[in-house]
Formats: structure tokens, sequence, C-alpha cells
């Protein structure tokens, strides 16, 4: 397994597309900043509401993509195929968990340091460094969706059945936004409160903050994955 | 006595309702390149998917190197030369060798120069694949499938498309790794006149079974079916007692 991994790293740092993708996340968060500093000008609290974390979700989006296409060229180039009957499926599934959650928590930590870097320029207040160290509890959540992701990617590639996949979307499509509104739940929160109330009381409080964004902004970003794992599943079916 | 390094018996492999592999009977001895001819769609490249392991037989028998029920070892015994070479358009000979070998365990400089010099790749091994011609391409997927070390080479269909001096050349290459590396070699080609200078059996194919097979000598003669390898009937007792195979 440790020698899939080293193949698996020395091939993403041949990959010219993950240093272009580096490039542009940071050109696009940049931008973001600058639009959000115009935003947050306006004191709207709607729309803090709304952009409050919303890079580390579309980053997440972008990583999840970005691993997806890039086992997606594996089983196109027929090298996954060859080393198949080399190592036991769950070796293959571990080994590709593991190495996605390592690039997602890498890229994780280099946001954060361009984060911080921000911070340092813009010469932010407390609550400022407070959200950049809040940022450091979303590689948790990266880990475990991109990891999550990847299994589903893996098994739907051995699924030998339609219906088998399927199951697999289904679970994969429900446990996603309820993935993202827990995570929701605990920034908009805090662990502390969730702890004190209780989960259920807590997510009772958060479903009727509707009227804030939080909840549509869960929504909107599950539709986003929603379409976009669908999209490819179903594609990769249609070409078998 | 000769081993074979391939024993198999009725293998059956169908897909989505559809029998790719209705009787697979193959023998093939140890150290001999063995050429599997048949006409499009009979079922060649999913035989040879059921020999390299990437496909798991329905039902049949499969022995490999004298192993009726093979396991990681033996198909680690094995390299694949496919359509689809196993390597990255955007990435050079020499960094696709490299990763072949990392994910194989067996990195070593020697053996990816080796590799490369017995191909003729040396000259272009840091160019992209991208701007290799197809005979390079095939090169390359011969210098990759060797990078394990193999016992044994499955080459499936890569002639097709090639003109006569670049498959006399890739047949040189395949010639030389089976003197060099003492490798028992299986072509499969769809006709015989291609690969007829250096076959040493032959199988012929037609929906999904192997019909006959005789060595290359007897080419033209009637030739009766083999005996049943020793193989066989090990893994057929075996069953009897209620082993999986």
């Amino acid at each position: 397994m440790i020698d899939l991994l080293k193949a698996d790293f020395y091939r993403l740092r041949r990959w010219n597309v993950f240093y272009l993708w580096i490039l542009t996340a940071t050109g696009a968060d940049l931008l973001y900043e600058a639009v959000k500093r115009m935003i947050l000008h306006r004191q709207s609290s709607f729309l803090q509401m709304m952009i409050s974390g919303t890079e580390q979700k579309i980053l997440f989006v972008l990583v999840g993509i970005l691993m997806m296409y890039y086992l997606f060229l594996e089983r196109e180039s027929g090298f996954l195929k060859q080393t198949q009957p080399l190592y036991p499926k769950w070796k293959h599934i571990v080994e590709k968990v593991i190495f996605t959650a390592l690039v997602a928590l890498f890229t994780e930590i280099f946001f954060f340091a361009e984060h911080l870097g921000k911070a340092i320029y813009f010469k932010t207040e407390w609550t400022g460094v407070e959200l950049i160290e809040a940022e450091a509890f979303f590689i948790g959540s990266i880990f475990l969706c991109t990891a999550f992701g990847t299994v589903a990617v893996c098994l739907i590639e051995w699924l030998r059945t339609v219906w088998g996949s399927l199951v697999i979307l289904i679970l994969f499509v429900w446990g996603w936004p309820l993935h993202l509104a827990f995570e929701k739940m605990l920034s908009v929160f805090g662990a502390e409160n969730i702890l004190r109330y209780g989960m259920f009381e807590s997510f009772a409080d958060f479903s009727q903050n509707i009227q804030e964004g939080s909840f549509l902004q869960v929504i909107f970003i599950s539709c986003i994955w929603i379409i976009g794992f669908g999209g490819f599943t179903f594609l990769a079916r249609l070409r078998r | 006595m000769q081993k074979n390094a391939i024993v198999a018996q009725q293998l059956y492999y169908s897909r989505y309702g559809k029998v790719m592999v209705r009787n697979g009977n193959l023998v093939v001895p140890e150290q001999e390149i063995y050429v599997l001819v048949g006409p499009d769609g009979c079922g060649k490249t999913s035989l040879v998917h059921l020999l390299s392991g990437m496909e798991k037989p329905q039902r049949g028998i499969l022995a490999l190197f004298g192993n009726p029920e093979p396991s990681m070892q033996e198909y680690r015994k094995i390299g694949t030369i496919f359509e689809k070479g196993g390597f990255y358009d955007t990435m050079s000979a020499k960094a696709n060798l490299k990763m072949k070998a990392l994910a194989f365990g067996n990195y070593k400089k020697e053996l990816i120069q080796a590799a490369l010099r017995i191909t003729g790749l040396e000259k272009i091994a840091r160019k992209r694949i991208k701007s290799y011609s197809n005979a390079e391409k095939v090169k390359l997927a011969l210098a990759m499938a060797i990078i394990g070390s193999p016992k044994m080479l499955l080459v499936d269909e890569v002639l097709d498309g090639l003109s006569k001096e670049e498959k006399n050349d890739i047949l040189r290459i395949l010639k030389g790794f089976q003197k060099k590396y003492k490798m028992t070699i299986l072509i499969t080609s769809r006709e015989m006149d291609s690969v007829q200078g250096i076959a040493t059996w032959y199988g012929i194919m037609e929906k999904g079974s192997v019909i006959s097979q005789f060595p290359a000598q007897e080419l033209g003669n009637n030739q009766e079916e083999a005996e049943i390898p020793e193989e066989i009937q090990k893994a057929k007792k075996m069953k009897k007692r209620g082993k999986r195979l």
C-alpha cells in the first residue's frame, strides 16, 4: 500500500494541473477577499451569513472535483486496471482514501498559510484571526468528506451492477447534505453550545435560522455537489 | 518435462448478460511464444483479462505457474500490454517507468535504464508521451511491462495499426525479451501472418472458445488436443473435496 501511495504522490508531483489549480485557487481566493470586504462594508447580516466559510466549502468542492478527475485519468490510462490484480481491493480503496485525504489536508494547510498571510497584510483584528483559527477546524471536515467521496468513487469503479452504484450514490447524495448541515451548525453555534444544549435542540434552532440564509447555503452547496458527483458517476457508467 | 505457465480449462466469463468467453481451454508451456489468433470480437481480450487477473472467471479452472489457485504472488509474475498502455500522456517515458516501478515496490535506476535501452527509447526518454508515435507508445508499454521483472508477458493486439517495419521491430524486441529473460509470451492477434516469424505455439479462438492449439512446426497438420495436464487433475481433485477455486 505504501508503494501505491509513493507512486500516486510521484504522479501528482509530475501533474502540472495540480500546480495550475493551486495558483488559480489562490488568485480566486484573493479576488474573493476583495469582494467580501466590499460586501462587509455594507454591514448586511444576511450577506455576512451567506459568505461566512463559503471559501472553504468551494475549496473543498474543488479539491473533490480535482481528485475525481485525477482518479478518472488513472482509470482512463489503464494503470488502475493493471495494478488491480497486484493488491487486494481493500488496499486500493484505503490507499486512495489516505492519498486524497492527505492531498486535501496539504491543500488546506497551504490555504491556511495563505489566509494567515492575508490577515497579517490587512492587519486584521482579533476576530479576523479567530476566523482564521476556525478555518483549521475545517481541515477535519475536508479530510473526512474527501475520503468519503473517494470511497464512493472506488466502490463505483469496482461495482459490477448499476443497482450497486445507485445505492452508493444515494448514500452519498443524502449523506453529504447531512454532514454539511452538521458542520454549518457547529460553525453557527459553536461546538460548546451544541454540547450544552444537545444536538436536537441545536438542530431545531438551526432550522429556524433559515431566514438568515445558512440553511439555504447548505442546500445550494449540496445541489452543486449532487450535480457534479451525479454527473461524473453516470457519465462513467455510460462509458462502460 | 516442460512446465506450463498457464493451464486453463473451460473458463467461462460473461458481462452484462453477454458471453465473452465460453470455453477457454488453453495450455501455454513455459518459455514459449504462444500466439492466440482469432477474428474481432471472438473473446481474445476477455480471455487475456482472465489470465492476467483483471477479471475473474465465473466458471472453469485456471492454473498459473503450477498453482491451481493463483494468488497475487502469481499475478505479480505477469506483465500485461494492452491497447491502453497504462501510461500517462502528460508525463515522460522515464517518469512513467519510475511511477510503475514505485507501485511495484522495486524502484531501481538501473532497471529503468535497462528497460529504456532494450526497447530503444533511451533518446526520447525525457519527452512527453503526447509526442510519441504509435510504435513508440507500444515500445513504452513493453518497457513498462518488464518493470516488474515478470516471468510471462501477455500482449494483447498491440501490433494493429503499425507498419510492417514497426511490427518487425516490436517482434524483435519481444523475441529479445524471451531470449534474455527466459520469458513466456502470449500474443493475441487477428491474423497469423504478422506474428508467424516468432510464434512457437498457436491457439485458434472462435466465438469465445479456443478451438485448437498446436506447436508452430506442425502448422497445417491435424493436431490432437493436448493431454490433460497434471495441474488440472490436481485442481479437479481439490474441487471434489469442496475447496473453493
